[in-house]
């Protein structure tokens, strides 16, 4: 009986004790034998499914040429980059180059970052990571995002996506577009999920709109007003009519049930006049089918107000860990990304992103990532790109995200949507 | 007579150093994997340890299980939890040992059966909510759009707690059952046929002959089997992330929170998504603290059950 018990508390133990250690464990796609002849293996640790292949090509040649093994790893989709950052560092085998992705990475791994000032990319690009003066990350591209989309669909219904630029005019163009969907093969007006598990999208990409649109690209005080748990009023209403006007002319199923993939696939084949994404849908859109013509739209979060320019900026960084063996090597390999035909060729043309350095004249041939360099190179307006990720770490999936889902269920209302954001952004004044 | 003592306990001596040494390998790497750890993990979440070593980090003594008891998500993530796991429970164990039953009668391609119950035990939790997303997104809505049933045609059963709840449990049950059922099987096997051909001739009929004599003969077999559901109830992970992903939303005392997210998620959620490593590991201590009593307790109970042999 006795033994019973202690071996029932003893399983019991080792199983959580298991579980609880898988969970910070994450699961890193090892590109190669990392550990093996340190002083001569570079890591490099990124978090784009997209850059894995051509920059494992591209790592093998400039080891070769500069005698060292460099090794790839990526972590991305399912895999949570931060938690196997953690798991790496704590095991003691913190990357020679890292991401972050703002100031929230910043954060993180202000301890063991490298500034990088007077290297001689930095006077290519106005994408860099500045904090307290010093250049600490290497713009892996320029995204951006707005409304994209199908230009072949809306000039069969007829609107000029260049009208759309505020709320009245969206309303207009979707009720239009509404109408006239057995004739254009369509399932909705826009493809948008609000889904658990999707609802970055809303609660990073849909928010910039009530802290960002419509201000300097660097202004930073309706985010600033949100960090001390203020909110701005007549902007949170005029939001909640944009949130609403999207939802209305989403159809229940994509906006209940289903997933990003589904999102980006279903606008791909043609089903929705617009896809609330950004250039990063290139690959699934182009999967699916999608090679008509696209472009981006503004947001209009402000009501009557004209909102005219695209969310765009760098998504992540390159930074050096300070204690590496390989200090000189890592920073010799981000010039090189920079400065070599191969580098700028490879970020670019293989793997589809829009360059964040001037001297680079390669540009992606993805139909979103053309759009948005199209846009830069007429000298759209930008607003802020990264304004949300000064927001504590999960209150825009988990706190804001569930909010959207109420409203999408329609559980709640208008009203009772501006009050629960209200009272969750209230929160972070505490 | 004084020699002969010597060389005994000399050679106990011997014998002992025999025995640690065969247990050494066994004890070692039970204290380095999961002793030490388990004992850090308990320190850490008494700090506000963010989960980078050089940081350093403060001890804040039992703030993060203040935090975490006052957080209503918390609380409701321990409530949906044990809601789960009993339904779970009771589910999973009810099929499984329906289950061991039918594959242990005399029913024509009985192996077959045997092998196809256990089957979705061996694909991952991850890809199994995944297929069942696809099937309570997908399937069972064109099965009612094609069939004219209306009621599945219009009900997204991810979209509504109580249903999503429901279909954890379905794939929960799904997974679980075939393996459960395995157990059941093997002590099937072992109850003496003697003993139910005597009552069988005494005049007891099927029920009777299942509950007075082969449920109590394979109680052993219960303890073990509700032990591991309960437990791995308590703790599911894998299929809530990739079948609900905690959703739908719903609402809870007036804030909007994950229907689904389960303690597991929760403790995820919370050292992951929220960069709060120190809460999450207090939250993970409490489910440990939680399960050991759970498990006590049913193990005390359904062992005082078990036939002495």
């Amino acid at each position: 009986m006795k033994k019973l018990v202690a071996l029932a508390a003893m399983l019991a133990m080792a199983l959580t004790v298991s579980a609880c250690g898988s969970n910070g464990g994450g699961s890193g796609n090892d590109g190669g034998n990392s550990g093996t002849d340190a002083a001569k293996t570079l890591i490099v640790y990124q978090n784009k499914a997209e850059v894995t292949t051509p920059m494992q090509d591209y790592a093998e040649k400039w080891g070769a040429d500069n005698g060292v093994k460099v090794v790839v790893k990526t972590c991305t989709g399912s895999c949570d980059y931060g938690a196997a950052m953690k798991a790496d560092i704590n095991a003691g085998e913190t990357p020679d180059i890292f991401v972050i992705e703002g100031i929230t990475g910043y954060n993180l791994y202000k301890d063991i970052m490298e500034p990088m000032d007077g290297e001689a990319w930095v006077d290519q690009t106005q994408y860099e990571f500045v904090q307290d003066g010093k250049v600490y990350g290497y713009p892996v591209a320029v995204e951006g995002y707005g409304l994209a989309y199908n230009a072949e669909i809306l000039e069969k219904a007829g609107v000029d996506p260049k009208t759309l630029t505020n709320l009245p005019a969206y309303e207009e163009a979707f009720a239009k577009i509404d109408g006239m969907k057995d004739e254009l093969g369509l399932t909705a007006v826009v493809s948008l999920v609000s889904a658990e598990g999707s609802t970055w999208v809303l609660g990073n990409h849909n928010f910039a709109g009530y802290l960002s649109s419509g201000l300097a690209y660097d202004d930073t005080s309706v985010t600033d007003m949100a960090l001390k748990g203020e909110v701005d009023a007549a902007r949170l209403s005029t939001y909640a009519d944009w949130v609403e006007l999207l939802f209305n002319y989403t159809d229940k199923k994509m906006l209940t049930v289903n997933s990003n993939d589904e999102q980006m696939a279903e606008f791909g084949a043609g089903k929705y006049a617009f896809l609330h994404q950004g250039t990063w849908a290139d690959q699934p859109v182009l999967e699916a089918g999608g090679t008509f013509k696209m472009g981006f739209a503004p947001h209009a979060p402000l009501g009557a107000e004209e909102t005219n320019g695209l969310f765009a900026g760098a998504p992540s960084w390159y930074c050096l860990n300070k204690d590496s063996a390989n200090l000189d090597l890592a920073k010799k390999f981000l010039n090189d990304l920079c400065f070599s035909e191969e580098g700028q060729k490879m970020m670019t043309e293989e793997v589809g992103l829009v360059s964040a350095f001037e001297n680079n004249t390669h540009r992606p041939t993805g139909p979103l990532s053309s759009a948005l360099a199209d846009w830069i190179e007429q000298g759209g307006t930008a607003y802020s790109f990264t304004n949300q990720y000064s927001l504590p770490d999960g209150f825009n999936m988990n706190t804001l995200g569930p909010i959207y889902g109420q409203f999408a269920l329609g559980n709640i209302d208008k009203a009772t949507f501006i009050q629960m954001f209200a009272d969750a952004i209230a929160t972070l004044g505490k | 007579m004084a020699a002969k003592k010597k060389t005994l306990t000399s050679r106990k001596r011997a014998d002992r150093l025999t025995y640690m040494l065969f247990l050494a390998p066994a004890l070692l790497s039970f204290l380095l994997v999961i002793a030490v750890p388990f004992f850090m993990g308990i320190y850490f979440s008494l700090t506000n340890w963010t989960g980078i070593t050089q940081s350093g980090f403060d001890f804040v003594g039992l703030q993060n299980y203040i935090n975490s008891i006052k957080d209503i998500r918390f609380q409701y993530s321990s409530m949906i939890t044990i809601v789960f796991a009993l339904i779970n429970f009771i589910s999973v164990n009810v099929v499984a040992f329906s289950l061991a039953l039918l594959v242990s009668s005399k029913i024509k391609g009985r192996n077959i059966y045997r092998t196809g119950f256990f089957l979705p035990n061996l694909i991952g939790g991850i890809v199994l909510g995944y297929i069942w997303q696809f099937i309570f997104n997908n399937v069972l809505i064109s099965i009612g759009e094609n069939y004219g049933i209306s009621l599945l045609a219009n009900t997204f059963f991810l979209t509504d707690p109580k249903l999503a709840v429901l279909a954890l449990v379905i794939a929960g049950t799904w997974q679980y059952a075939g393996y459960i059922m395995m157990i059941y099987y093997t002590a099937l096997q072992n109850v003496p046929k003697e003993l139910l051909e005597s009552a069988d001739l005494d005049g007891a009929n099927a029920w009777q002959r299942l509950r007075h004599i082969t449920i109590p003969m394979i109680m052993p077999a219960f303890t073990v089997a509700l032990f591991l559901t309960l437990s791995s109830s308590f703790k599911s992970y894998d299929v809530v992330m990739s079948l609900t992903n905690g959703g739908p939303s719903m609402l809870w005392q007036g804030q909007a929170i994950k229907a689904t997210e389960l303690i597991s998620v929760n403790i995820y959620n919370t050292a992951s998504v929220n960069n709060l490593m120190a809460e999450g590991q207090a939250r993970a201590v409490m489910l440990f603290v939680v399960l050991v009593v759970v498990s006590v307790i049913q193990t005390s109970i359904t062992k005082r059950k078990e036939i002495e042999s």
